[in-house]
């Protein structure tokens, strides 16, 4: 395939897990866009920061824990995952409520990650 | 400008795919260069044979084919999403054992992969999910 080239891809998760399929898909797309060489960084959004909440158990369901996915990421050099200090704020959750290590933006500082990509994938 | 599009959503379950159909023909129009059209998840419902539309509404999967067959845009399923949702071409339906194929020309099974390099190599790839 001719992908020698490299952008920054920027992959928008804002759907609550187990909600729907999108995170497990937007997952593998990220994971494929992580193996092209692309710089890709996971931007988890609203109801998405739950995505990565820590003791999720959907056995239950039953359903796949994707949070162990997002544990996996940086294993597959996947490293920039950003959230919005309001995200946190609006479901009162601090960074020790979440399982990987996010780094927190502003509302001011989105509209920067958004001007520095070349494509958005949003799931 | 080169487009791609990413439809995650099924014909007549929302809005999205007649809106990504529409942007389709928009492009074309303007005289943009549609190269593919990936669909994931309930989006690879566009992509079956067995549809059967009331003759007075829009038969939003032949709109797809025939847009594509027209201008040369590749249509790209998702293999991980058809397989689950029972979207099968001769290959797989073989590999599986299963009794039948149901993909609509000409529409293909492919993998992520194909949505990563069309992010790659277009000027926008635009999502229609709602």
């Amino acid at each position: 395939m001719s992908t020698t080239e490299t952008k920054n891809l920027l992959f928008v998760f804002d759907k609550a897990p187990h909600s729907s399929p999108a995170a497990k898909e937007g997952l593998d797309a990220l994971l494929t866009a992580s193996a092209f060489g692309q710089n890709v960084t996971l931007l988890l959004i609203g109801d998405g920061i739950y995505q990565i909440m820590t003791n999720q158990d959907p056995s239950l369901l039953p359903s796949k824990n994707t949070a162990a996915i997002f544990q996996a990421l940086d294993m597959y050099g996947i490293e920039k995952i950003v959230t919005l200090q309001s995200t946190l704020d609006e479901r009162n959750l601090t960074t020790a409520d979440l399982t990987i290590e996010c780094g927190i933006i502003s509302n001011d500082e989105i509209a920067d990650l958004y001007s520095a990509q070349q494509q958005i994938l949003s799931f | 400008m080169n487009f791609a599009l990413h439809v995650t959503c099924a014909p007549y379950s929302k809005q999205g795919n007649l809106s990504a159909l529409n942007f389709a023909r928009a492009l074309i129009e303007k005289d943009h260069r549609l190269t593919r059209v990936f669909f994931s998840s309930d989006g690879v419902h566009t992509g079956s044979q067995l549809v059967v539309c009331p003759q007075d509404e829009i038969d939003i999967p032949a709109c797809w084919s025939e847009l594509a067959s027209t201008n040369n845009i590749e249509l790209i399923l998702c293999i991980s999403a058809c397989l689950k949702r029972g979207l099968l071409d001769e290959g797989e339906a073989e590999r599986y054992e299963k009794g039948s194929a149901n993909i609509r020309a000409p529409f293909i099974i492919s993998g992520l992969g194909q949505l990563a390099e069309a992010a790659i190599t277009n000027d926008r790839l635009v999502t229609f999910g709602v």
